[in-house]
């Protein structure tokens, strides 16, 4: 199975995005590409290439689900897993987020420690899956 | 480097990320503050919104950063308020709005006591009471963040790596990049662009090129191969605040970057409030803490000299009428003792009778405003009173060259931390370090590129220390450094950082370039049983005197020798 490499990372908060930084280039060695908006992500994702897209739920003017929508009929997925990154944590949520398309969810406040592996074990279940 | 060095550099970071984030914190409780004093029953559908997407965001990150107890309770807070708010029909509009008042004020209650938690300590240690690096105080949304507009990737990379070392954060971006990310937030307080490239080249008018934007980018610093006064026009039009000619000499490049910040930034003031009608005082520091200021209110009266040495305000202000003890009292038992001879004292008082207002400014206070006042008018007061009392304090005690203590400051500085570290029993670790044969630097360069060569050292001292660490010039190339709380271990690990960091920053002179390296020495207040600052500063400066005997860049701890 191939390892995951490159993430790509939508989430508007910049104190976010900073420790995301850290916690995915220089703990999980990860190639990171961070967009502020799900318009940039659609915009770049073709070039970038992911893995896996890290999604947050809560944006301004397009929210996560809007965007993933977006991504999935512009047809710019292919296959690339979709997680969600949220603050919500109540179950149902969970099930509607993977209702439209999310391979999991990841909860928000994040140990920036441990993210990565977080994802690398998504990433392997998604990738068993048949 | 192994694994758990590189675990540790992360760490490291990792806080210095977490401190900036409690300055947002600050930002988002001054917003709610705001929002909750502005609630009404016909504005309460917008504002709980606008509620609910801070206490959102704040529960979705706070933990992160460490601060669990804070995604609770905003998580808490967040559901309150939208159940109260979903409830609507139920409630008589006016309770709503006092209930979500009331749930506000009191999580804006549980931000300022982890805001004030470092504060009170009198050191600024973070979430998990570790080493932080200084980080900019300004409040600007991009905080220290610099863009670089750069086309070619080798000097991109040049800059960046440059940059870093000084703790700025370099964001590398295309005209367009930034063009899109200013409209969204607006351009941070610095942003360097490279001319030479076709686009900016083939440009008539630089401002056009931000045109999609609606500001100018500010404290924007170009660079160009060409310096002709057409370029340099150009530049100015577009309101670029420095113009420098490649190749581009990192010192006057940080200099720059720093009389930016410097003019963005500037520390929160700190004000101590003294008065005895409790309702007033919390009024007071609502006001000035909307402002952004730090307040402290002393409680109990009798603790004033301790609470003076651990808050250190900028200026004291003081009710005149209390029961127990006038203003005029409290000033005079303040300025007993010389080391508060220059705070700035300012009385708050129902007194209309000039004479009597007069009679209380002859006694050692430095300005006197009636009560009640406007909001307005106390917040300029105070702020200009502190402007005026921090720039006299900078002529007094800074250094012109590096903006650091002087050498008789510097003492002052570590024997008073001594005395606190000793009452409270903590280690106070000092630094003693000096820039390697800096005469040879001197001689063959020059003393321009010499003066370059310390500025830069005060600067990279000046980022890579926390905020409650406290550095001099001690002599001409010679530091010192005093570190609060900091056991010898974590002295010699923030040093080691700044060693190497010092020694890969690479000096120009015409087209030549150079580095230099540093020698330090290290000595912690647990290893050396006495109550004189001296002694320990000598122990320091023995311990350097081996670093340089057994050949420099390097570090010397005093317990080794």
């Amino acid at each position: 199975m191939a390892e995951l490499k490159r993430v790509l990372l939508v989430d508007d908060e910049p104190d976010i995005q900073a420790i995301a930084r850290l916690s995915l280039e220089k703990v999980g060695g990860f190639t990171l590409l961070i967009c502020s908006s799900g318009d940039e992500a659609i915009e770049k994702i073709v070039d970038f290439q992911p893995d896996l897209v890290l999604l947050d739920v809560m944006m301004p003017t397009m929210d996560g689900p809007s965007t993933l929508k977006k991504l999935q009929d512009k047809g710019l997925l292919g296959g690339i897993p979709v997680i969600f990154f949220t603050a919500k944590v109540l179950n149902s949520e969970i099930e509607e987020l993977k209702s439209i398309g999310a391979s999991d969810v990841v909860a928000k406040p994040f140990d920036p420690m441990v993210l990565p592996t977080q994802l690398n074990d998504i990433w392997s279940r998604v990738n068993e899956q048949p | 480097m192994s694994n758990h060095e590189i675990t540790e550099d992360i760490r490291v970071e990792i806080l210095a990320v977490k401190e900036r984030y409690k300055k947002r914190l600050l930002e988002e409780r001054l917003s709610l503050t705001t929002l909750a004093k502005a609630l009404n029953t016909s504005n309460l559908d917008q504002s709980a919104e606008q509620i609910h997407t801070i206490l959102h965001s704040i529960a979705g990150s706070a933990g992160t950063f460490g601060f669990n107890e804070i995604t609770r309770e905003a998580r808490r807070v967040d559901e309150a308020v939208n159940q109260s708010k979903c409830q609507l029909a139920k409630f008589d509009p006016n309770e709503l709005v006092a209930l979500i008042r009331k749930e506000i004020i009191g999580f804006c209650q549980t931000l300022s006591e982890t805001e004030s938690r470092s504060v009170g300590s009198g050191s600024q240690s973070n979430a998990d009471g570790q080493h932080v690096r200084k980080k900019s105080v300004s409040e600007h949304p991009l905080k220290n963040e610099v863009w670089l507009i750069e086309e070619n990737e080798q000097l991109a990379t040049q800059f960046s790596k440059q940059l870093i070392t000084f703790n700025f954060n370099i964001r590398n971006v295309t005209l367009n990049e930034a063009n899109q990310l200013a409209k969204k937030d607006g351009w941070p307080i610095a942003t360097i662009i490279d001319l030479d490239s076709k686009l900016f080249n083939d440009a008539t008018d630089f401002k056009a090129l931000f045109a999609e934007t609606e500001k100018l980018p500010q404290g924007v610093i170009m660079l160009s191969d060409n310096d002709a006064f057409e370029q340099r026009i150009k530049a100015a039009k577009a309101r670029a605040a420095s113009f420098l000619k490649k190749p581009i000499d990192l010192t006057e490049l940080i200099n720059h970057l720093e009389v930016v910040f410097g003019e963005e930034s500037s520390e929160v003031p700190r004000v101590m409030l003294v008065d005895d009608d409790d309702e007033l005082r919390s009024l007071t520091k609502l006001e000035l803490e909307a402002e952004g200021m730090n307040v402290h209110v002393l409680r109990d009266m009798t603790n004033i000299l301790w609470e003076l040495n651990e808050f250190r305000p900028e200026l004291l202000l003081l009710d005149m009428e209390m029961p127990d003890y006038s203003g005029i009292d409290i000033a005079l038992l303040i300025r007993q003792s010389a080391q508060f001879e220059s705070l700035p004292i300012v009385y708050l008082s129902a007194e209309r009778d000039l004479a009597k207002q007069t009679e209380a400014l002859l006694f050692n206070a430095d300005d006197f405003l009636v009560k009640p006042i406007s909001s307005d008018r106390l917040i300029s007061s105070i702020r200009s009173r502190i402007m005026r009392a921090r720039k006299i304090e900078k002529l007094i005690s800074k250094d012109g060259l590096t903006g650091l203590f002087k050498h008789a400051a510097i003492k002052e500085q570590a024997k008073r931390e001594l005395k606190r570290a000793i009452r409270r029993n903590e280690p106070l670790s000092l630094i003693m370090l000096d820039i390697d044969f800096f005469k040879r630097v001197n001689d063959t360069y020059g003393h321009a590129t010499g003066d370059n060569v310390i500025a830069s050292l005060a600067t990279l001292l000046r980022h890579r220390l926390r905020q409650t660490d406290i550095v001099g010039r001690y002599g001409g190339e010679e530091f010192l450094i005093a570190l609060p709380s900091t056991s010898e271990q974590t002295a010699f690990d923030v040093m080691e950082k700044i060693r190497v960091a010092f020694s890969e920053i690479q000096f120009s002179s015409g087209t030549e370039t150079f580095n230099c390296t540093l020698s330090a020495g290290c000595v912690c207040s647990n290893d050396i049983s006495t109550n004189d600052a001296s002694e320990l500063i000598e122990e320091a400066d023995r311990a350097l005197y081996v670093s340089k005997r057994s050949g420099r860049n390097r570090q010397t701890l005093a317990s080794s020798l």
